[in-house]
């Protein structure tokens, strides 16, 4: 079924999951602790520091509030950071995906694997953060169980963004206008540390248009059990965008890899 | 004999840049077949259409019946690359490149680990397989380079200047691995700018200058075309010099290049004798090889 989509995909993208899974676990000390520990200050910071300045929200307390888009904010800086730098630098400077296209693998399947690890992070990384804050008594319901799920696709759809973007930046500097101009302001104003009501109606409206409002709606709803009357349409909203980024993101790479 | 690599017509472009032009070859199986040229001659290009890194924009490329461009998974599934940029996974070890390498074939874990064993063997790296890519020097990295070539027993084997950048010790070894690799029965592409390596190595070999064929044959065979089987150079010859020697020399091949005169004959000694009592700076004498005839075909200009 993907095949007739995506002709030049095979099952070989798993075989570039698995080396950035051996990678993974020989640097587990740096590829999961500090992305581990960022999330934490916040949630400590701004949960119980701010929050305690700050009056409930929608009925939740501020911390309750923030703990969800914590969570939610992984799911796209680590397929973020690892699809943009790490696949810039195994594109370009390490030339691995070079060595993996010289095998029977096609620049379709490496690329596969990239979004696919990218989406493990996403996984693996939410998890972690969601453990800390089930400790700290803020996951409420049993639905917070289906949130592998919304990790995968998340973080599937970020990191194919993230691959698409570095198929048509000159230099790796480039990147920082991805962290800048869209990472940034989507973990301020999505939906993140304050409702997006706050803002005025234009700004609401390029709120919805940011992957990571559909990711917090979501999130939100699973861990508070208070389900979010639009989750449905954020679900589907999720996987459509996911779909295009990831079909341009391999358009692009063939182009620019594959003279 | 069957050719199992053929190209027909074969031409690459880049926008208006035409890296290769029109080129017709067969490398027959087995063999160790070479192309010879100046950076940016075109070699690198052909190996890598091959491989299907870069598109055919026309003519037909074949690797045993299959087109490259309809069949690259076929195509790249018998082939072993060596590229000329290193390009071994350095978050990896020796070792786990290997097997890593070897799931891109969808080869068995129990058949990878039993094939990189040997292949360390072969190349002389176990005592490194744990140690990190980065600590290797150049010679073993090459090495590994091959070693993972080989890792899906190819049986074609390509390599794009497999010698460049290494001592004469790793250079030496890499040409005994090559050889030995040969009497296997794999066939082996390589390409170089290193005349010497592919008058040793190569069975037969093509040269290439601005995308085009100049000269194919055997190495032996191409050097014989040249008017004469040694070479006399005069060097550090100055213009006026030259002019009182032309008349010395005027009945022999020569060629007056920057400060050298290269003269070609099958008996030097009676010039050399002619040209004792000048007090020249500094006279050699030597063979004639692939290097002069490559120089008199594309002139001695430099190429950038």
């Amino acid at each position: 079924m993907l095949n007739l989509i995506f002709p030049n995909l095979s099952r070989g993208a798993f075989s570039v999951l698995l080396r950035h899974r051996d990678v993974f676990i020989k640097m587990w000390k740096t590829t999961l602790i500090p992305p581990f520990l960022d999330p934490l200050f916040y949630l400590v910071g701004m949960g119980y520091g701010l929050g305690a300045l700050v009056s409930d929200i929608d009925g939740y307390s501020y911390v309750q509030y923030i703990a969800p888009a914590l969570v939610s904010s992984v799911i796209m800086t680590a397929p973020f950071f690892e699809g943009a730098i790490g696949g810039y630098v195994r594109m370009h400077y390490q030339k691995t995906w070079d060595a993996m296209i010289a095998t029977p693998l096609s620049i379709e399947d490496v690329i596969t694997g990239e979004i696919l690890y990218g989406a493990c992070r996403a996984l693996l990384q939410a998890v972690s953060i969601m453990i800390v804050i089930f400790l700290f008594g803020l996951v409420k319901s049993p639905l917070a169980l289906l949130m592998p799920f919304v990790c995968l696709i998340g973080g599937f759809m970020f990191g194919s963004i993230a691959i698409a973007y570095i198929s048509w930046i000159p230099a790796i500097n480039y990147i920082d206008f991805l962290f800048t101009l869209i990472m940034t302001p989507m973990f301020i104003f999505a939906g993140t540390f304050f409702p997006v009501s706050q803002l005025p109606p234009w700004a609401q409206k390029v709120a919805f248009f940011m992957p990571l409002y559909h990711v917090v709606l979501i999130t939100r709803s699973l861990i508070t059990g208070v389900i979010h009357p639009d989750i449905w349409k954020s679900v589907i909203w999720v996987i459509i965008v996911g779909s295009i980024a990831f079909a341009v993101a391999l358009r692009l790479l063939r182009r620019r890899v594959v003279q | 004999m069957t050719a199992i690599i053929t190209g027909k017509n074969l031409t690459k472009r880049y926008g208006d840049i035409t890296a290769v032009d029109s080129v017709n070859f067969a490398i027959e199986q087995g063999e160790l077949f070479g192309f010879l040229g100046p950076n940016g001659a075109g070699k690198t290009t052909i190996m890598k259409m091959i491989y299907c890194f870069v598109s055919v924009t026309s003519g037909q490329l074949r690797v045993k019946g299959m087109d490259v461009m309809n069949k690259p998974r076929g195509v790249k599934k018998i082939l072993g690359v060596v590229p000329q940029e290193d390009n071994l996974d350095p978050d990896l070890t020796t070792y786990e490149n290997l097997i890593t390498y070897s799931r891109y074939y969808g080869i068995s874990k129990k058949d990878a680990v039993a094939r990189a064993r040997e292949l360390l063997e072969f190349f002389s790296l176990n005592v490194k397989n744990q140690s990190a890519v980065m600590e290797l020097s150049g010679g073993m990295k090459r090495r590994l380079t091959l070693a993972r070539g080989l890792i899906n027993d190819p049986e074609i084997l390509i390599l794009d200047e497999p010698t460049t950048g290494l001592d004469p010790q790793a250079r030496h070894l890499v040409w005994q691995k090559l050889r030995e690799l040969k009497r296997k029965g794999i066939t082996i592409l390589l390409t170089t700018h290193y005349m010497d390596e592919a008058t040793y190595l190569c069975d037969r070999l093509v040269m290439i200058d601005n995308g085009k064929f100049i000269a194919e044959g055997p190495p032996m065979e191409l050097i014989r075309k040249l008017p004469g089987r040694m070479v006399i150079e005069l060097q550090e010859i100055e213009g006026q010099v030259y002019e009182s020697l032309k008349p010395l020399i005027e009945n022999e091949v020569y060629e007056y290049f920057g400060d050298t005169i290269y003269i070609f004959t099958n008996d030097p000694k009676p010039i050399l004798d002619s040209l004792a009592e000048m007090n020249l700076p500094r006279v050699i004498e030597r063979y004639a090889n692939l290097e002069d005839l490559f120089l008199k075909l594309t002139g001695r200009s430099l190429r950038e």
